[in-house]
C-alpha cells in the first residue's frame, strides 16, 4: 500500500485536472455540436459553393492530427494578432475538429430517413424548416445519438494532448506530480482510471441509446 | 388525345364544377418519357380511379399533382388556384411558385402512400394533429379533438396513445388517411394504398376509403383492386406508356373497352385472378 503513497498524496491534485478536462471537453462539445449540425445541413442543402467549401473543410480536418493542427494554431494565432487566451484557443481546435467528424454523424443520421418520411411532411404543407424541426431532426438526431456520444468519448480523450502547448488539465497535472513524486506509474495509474470512469460512463450512455434506437419506442 | 377519351371527359366534366385540372402535364427521368402531355380534369365530388400496368405513370402523374414530383411540362390547378407552376399573365410563360407558395397550396391537397409514411416518433394522435396545428394554426385542443372524430369515423378510436410501429398495416394506413384529412383537403389523391397490405387488411382500407367517397369529398385512386375500382368510380382512366389510353364510366371501360391495350390488360388481370 505504501507504493500507493503519492496518489494518496496527490489524488486531490488530479481531481482537479480532472475537473479541467471536463471543463474543456463541456465547453467544446457544444460549438462542435452546433458546427456539425450546422456543416451537415449545408452540405446537404446548400448551394453548390457551399457544399465545395464544407467538403474543402472536411478534407483538410480529416487530413491532419489533432496534435499538429493545436501546436499550429497555437504559434500561429498570435502572428495573426488575435489576442485569445490559450483556453478558449483550444476550445476553438477542438470545435473544428470534431465538428467536422459530428457532421458526418449528423449527416448520415438526416440521410438515412427513408425518402417516404419527407414526402408525407411535405404533402401536408409544411415548409423546409418545419419539416426539419418536427418531422426530420427528431428521428436524425435520435439515430445519431450513439455515434455521437461516441465522438464524445473521444473528445474527452483528445483534451490530454492539449498539454502539449501548455494547458493546465489531467494529464498535465499528473506529469507535474510525477516530477515531484518521481512515481509515474502509481500516478498516471491514478490519471487513466479517471480518464476511465468517465470515457465508460459515456460509453454506456451510448450502448443505452444505442439499445433505444434499436428498440424503437 | 384520342376520340375515346375526349368525349369521355366531356360527360364527366359537364355537370360537376372542376376541382382539378391537370393540363398537358410531360416529365421524364433521363431519357425515360413517364407522362407525354397529360391532361385530366377532376369534378368537383368526383371520384376518378386510374389504372394501368406498373411503370405507365400513374403514381408519377399522382405525385405531379402536389409536386412531389416536378415535371419539365404543363400546369396543374386545384379548385381554381395554381399548384406549383403559375402561368405568366402576359408572356404565357411557366413559372414557378415560391416553396413557401407551394407549401401553402399543398395543404389543400391530400396524399395516402403506398407505405403508409406515418411520423414514427409521435403518436397516432401527434401525427393526426401536428400539420393542422404547426402549419394551419390551428389551436392545440381543436386539431386533437378533430382528430379523434376523424380517428373515430375510420374506427380506431382506441388507438389515439398508441405509436405507429404497435399498428397493423390496416391501421397504420387508416391512421394515414386521418391525417391527411385533418388539413380538410379539396382533393385526396390515394397512391396504391392497399398494395402493401396482407389480404385480410385491404378491406378495412376500401371501407374508409368508401365511406369518404359517400361523404362526397373528390378522388383521384391510383389502384389495382380492379373490383374496389369498379364499386367507387364515378370514372376509369387507363394510363399506359405515360398517356391517358382510354377513359370512361366504369361499366363502358370494364365490360366494353374501346382500346384494344385495355381489352389486353383487362383480360391478363382476369386471368391472373380468376380462382
Amino acid at each position: 500500500m505504501r507504493e500507493f503513497a503519492p496518489l494518496l498524496h496527490g489524488y486531490w491534485y488530479l481531481l482537479r485536472g480532472a475537473e479541467m478536462t471536463l471543463l474543456m471537453a463541456v465547453v467544446a462539445v457544444i460549438p462542435a455540436t452546433l458546427l456539425g449540425i450546422a456543416i451537415a445541413l449545408l452540405q446537404i442543402f446548400g448551394s453548390r459553393f457551399a457544399r465545395a467549401a464544407v467538403v474543402g473543410y472536411l478534407f483538410f480536418i480529416r487530413g491532419i492530427p489533432l496534435l499538429v493542427l493545436l501546436t499550429f494554431t497555437y504559434y500561429l494565432l498570435p502572428l495573426t494578432g488575435i489576442d485569445l487566451p490559450p483556453f478558449w484557443g483550444v476550445v476553438l481546435v477542438l470545435a473544428f475538429y470534431y465538428g467536422a467528424f459530428m457532421s458526418e454523424v449528423f449527416r448520415a443520421g438526416i440521410l438515412s430517413l427513408p425518402r417516404a418520411q419527407w414526402d408525407a411532411a411535405r404533402s401536408l404543407g409544411m415548409t423546409r424548416r418545419l419539416m426539419l424541426q418536427i418531422v426530420i431532426f427528431p428521428q436524425a438526431l435520435r439515430l445519431a445519438a450513439p455515434p455521437f456520444v461516441n465522438l464524445c468519448v473521444n473528445l474527452v480523450k483528445a483534451t490530454s494532448l492539449v498539454s502539449i502547448v501548455g494547458l493546465w488539465e489531467l494529464t498535465m497535472a499528473s506529469r507535474e506530480i510525477v516530477e515531484r513524486t518521481l512515481a509515474p506509474f502509481q500516478i498516471f495509474l491514478g490519471a487513466a482510471a479517471i480518464y476511465f470512469c468517465i470515457c465508460y460512463t459515456l460509453a454506456l450512455y451510448g450502448k443505452y441509446l444505442e439499445r433505444r434506437v434499436l428498440h424503437g419506442h | 388525345m384520342n376520340d375515346a377519351s375526349s368525349t369521355a371527359t366531356e360527360q364527366a366534366g359537364t355537370q360537376r364544377r372542376p376541382m382539378l385540372e391537370i393540363t398537358g402535364i410531360s416529365k421524364r427521368f433521363g431519357t425515360l418519357e413517364v407522362l407525354r402531355d397529360v391532361s385530366l380534369s377532376v369534378g368537383a365530388g368526383e371520384v376518378v380511379v386510374v389504372i394501368g400496368p406498373s411503370g405507365s405513370g400513374k403514381t408519377t402523374l399522382l405525385r405531379c399533382i402536389n409536386l412531389l414530383e416536378d415535371y419539365e411540362q404543363g400546369t396543374v390547378t386545384v379548385d381554381g388556384d395554381p399548384i406549383g407552376y403559375q402561368l405568366d399573365a402576359r408572356s404565357g410563360k411557366r413559372v414557378r411558385m415560391s416553396e413557401r407558395e407551394i407549401a401553402a397550396a399543398r395543404e389543400h391537397v391530400g396524399i395516402v402512400f403506398q407505405s403508409y409514411n406515418l411520423f414514427p416518433h409521435m403518436s397516432v394522435l401527434q401525427n393526426i394533429a401536428a400539420a393542422p396545428v404547426r402549419v394551419k394554426g390551428v389551436a392545440r385542443a381543436r386539431a386533437e379533438a378533430r382528430g379523434r372524430d376523424l380517428l373515430a369515423m375510420v374506427g380506431l378510436s382506441d388507438k389515439a396513445d398508441e405509436y405507429p410501429a404497435r399498428l397493423s398495416g390496416g391501421q397504420q394506413q387508416r391512421v394515414a388517411i386521418a391525417r391527411a384529412l385533418a388539413m380538410d383537403p379539396k382533393i385526396m389523391l390515394f397512391d396504391e394504398v392497399t398494395s402493401a397490405l396482407d389480404p385480410e387488411l385491404v378491406g378495412e382500407v376500401l371501407a374508409a376509403m368508401q365511406q369518404l367517397a359517400r361523404n362526397g369529398m373528390t378522388m383521384v385512386v391510383v389502384t389495382h383492386e380492379m373490383s374496389f375500382a369498379r364499386d367507387i368510380a364515378n370514372r376509369i382512366v387507363f394510363m399506359d406508356g405515360g398517356v391517358i389510353v382510354e377513359q370512361g364510366q366504369p361499366e363502358q371501360v370494364f365490360f366494353n373497352p374501346k382500346t384494344e391495350r385495355v381489352r389486353l390488360f383487362l383480360k391478363r388481370y382476369n386471368d391472373r385472378y380468376r380462382i
